[in-house]
């Protein structure tokens, strides 16, 4: 089934098929949003927050062009807002959300310990960390979601040429450590 | 080298951040509950769309002259209908942070760039989407700036500023107010999304109708002028039409077509009910007056100090007296505060920036 099929159903009011886009899209939504709000609990309140503005909303999902950017936007919003405290019952307002003074990079694993071992890992953890803010949140969507560099642009608000430069600077890290 | 290019890959590709257990089944969970909670707005089916209704008007107009209306809004859940992807770039561009804290009007333009302008100077575009401006601008220029970003332009509290878009449409803009407009307007219809109060003199044109997008409504026009008061704070929605016809959709997707001198009023999203006014009334601000007809003490403070930039705190025992009468918002906030304690039963006083109304 296409996205656009599914969104179809989604829009016709099938709860099945909106339990399958949850699925599609929580994994990625989760760990964007733990990188601003660091807690599980509040990550979810998040998430739970934008799958409902999803709901409400589902009339017009046909009408919009990059489901996943649009998601990404209102986790991002949402996440801010609940680290201000602030009304979080009004998640598709269009509020001046603003910047998260700080993002995390949640612990990165290797599924094989023998191609990166568990020191190297947590060093390479400890230096992703350490980069700015906004170098994570890039690294994040482009490398962990993978999402496409043309559309981070669009969801933060930056230039292409900026998202190179970030994830340059945050592989050149990565690559240092490993050739340690 | 070679191995720390292999390893390095292989944690591009292979690796990634570790789920604890049971994370999806509570964002299910979550989600669910939050729908029930939220049923009785959620569930409910769209009411039938007429269109006919629409073409109607839209023939009757053609020929028709410039109207006023005015809103007032609260803003909650986006909507949006005839113009696909038009909330889509509001959400996108609203996104886009800036720092908007500022004191002064503030114009975003698509690219980034931002101007600052003076209180009430005008803020030019010609027909082809350039501002009409010596640029002197702060902010990086994108180089990749599609023609589907939009302009912003931001009011802060106790400023206004007036706006002339690309299309010879006018806009004067109240205090603490954001008005998002494309660079250049689509050919088939007219776009923009007000957060916040404007006064809008549509340029005539009935090949392309212009649109107001607010959250809970849409209103369809022609040539016409009319007013928004939208602040998303506010609990009340209203619209008033001066002159010409307007039509609007609520989230419900009731459809209702305005004459002149009616308003409208909203409650949660749908509409309320309509009746017999005054319309001028409601556009008096963009000439420094604000009429009263029994408005409350509350909502009069609320809005003078949306207007001056100030904090004012009324008390809850005197919120409900109501006033009549004219405020030339041209005075100084405390000739107005003082002309108030005159004519109410109150007294205003002043600590650190705040002014405070009380019984007397």
């Amino acid at each position: 089934m296409s996205e656009r099929e599914l969104l179809n159903k989604i829009k016709e009011g099938d709860i099945s098929m909106f339990r399958r886009f949850i699925d599609l899209y929580n994994r990625d939504l989760y760990l964007f949003s733990l990188g601003y709000v660091s807690t599980r609990e509040i990550a979810e309140e998040v998430v739970s927050d934008v799958f409902l503005a999803v709901w409400k909303n589902r009339e017009k999902l046909d009408q919009i062009r990059s489901v996943k950017s649009w998601l990404l936007v209102m986790t991002k919003n949402q996440s801010i807002s609940y680290l201000r405290k602030e009304q979080p019952d009004t998640i598709i307002s269009i509020d001046d959300i603003g910047e998260a003074d700080n993002y995390y990079i949640p612990q990165i694993q290797a599924p094989d310990n023998n191609i990166i071992s568990l020191e190297e890992m947590a060093r390479i953890n400890e230096a992703i960390n350490a980069l700015p803010p906004k170098c994570k949140e890039v690294f994040m969507l482009a490398k962990i979601e993978q999402i496409p560099y043309k559309e981070i642009a669009q969801i933060l608000n930056i230039s292409v040429k900026t998202i190179n430069v970030h994830i340059a600077k945050a592989i050149g890290v990565i690559a240092k450590l490993l050739n340690e | 080298m070679k191995e720390s290019k292999k390893k390095t890959n292989y944690f591009l590709n292979s690796c990634s951040p570790i789920i604890e257990k049971g994370v999806a089944e509570s964002i299910h969970k979550k989600t669910f509950e939050k729908i029930e909670l939220n049923k009785d707005i959620s569930i409910l089916p769209p009411p039938a769309k007429t269109g006919k209704k629409t073409r109607l008007w839209v023939s009757v107009l053609s020929g028709s002259v410039a109207a006023a209306i005015l809103l007032l809004a609260v803003f909650s859940i986006k909507h949006t209908k005839e113009e696909p992807n038009f909330m889509d770039i509001v959400s996108l561009t609203e996104n886009q942070v800036y720092e908007n804290n500022s004191d002064e009007v503030v114009l975003i333009l698509s690219d980034s760039r931002q101007v600052v302008f003076s209180q009430d100077e005008l803020i030019a575009f010609t027909s082809d989407g350039v501002l009409d401006y010596p640029i002197t601008t702060s902010g990086d220029k994108k180089d990749d700036a599609t023609q589907e970003s939009l302009n912003q332009l931001l009011v802060p509290k106790g400023k206004s500023s007036q706006l002339l878009l690309s299309d010879g449409t006018k806009v004067w803009v109240n205090a603490g107010s954001r008005i998002f407009f494309p660079k250049v307007f689509s050919k088939e219809k007219r776009n923009i999304y007000i957060d916040g109060e404007a006064y809008l003199e549509v340029a005539h044109n009935a090949d392309r109708p212009f649109h107001v997008t607010a959250n809970g409504f849409d209103i369809k026009v022609l040539g016409t002028s009319f007013n928004v008061f939208a602040y998303k704070n506010d609990d009340m929605k209203e619209v008033a039409l001066v002159s010409g016809k307007i039509e609007i959709t609520d989230q419900q997707n009731q459809v209702l077509e305005m004459k002149p001198d009616e308003l409208v009023s909203f409650a949660q999203n749908s509409i309320l009910e309509k009746k017999q006014v005054d319309a001028k009334n409601y556009t008096s601000w963009i000439n420094k007056i604000l009429i009263l007809q029994g408005e409350t003490l509350t909502a009069i403070t609320h809005r003078l100090a949306l207007t001056y930039g100030v904090e004012i705190h009324c008390d809850s025992s005197i919120g409900k007296e109501e006033m009549f009468g004219k405020l030339d918002l041209n005075n100084d906030i405390k000739e107005i505060l003082n002309y108030l304690e005159l004519m109410l039963p109150i007294s205003v006083t002043q600590e650190e920036g705040t002014f405070s109304l009380r019984q007397k």
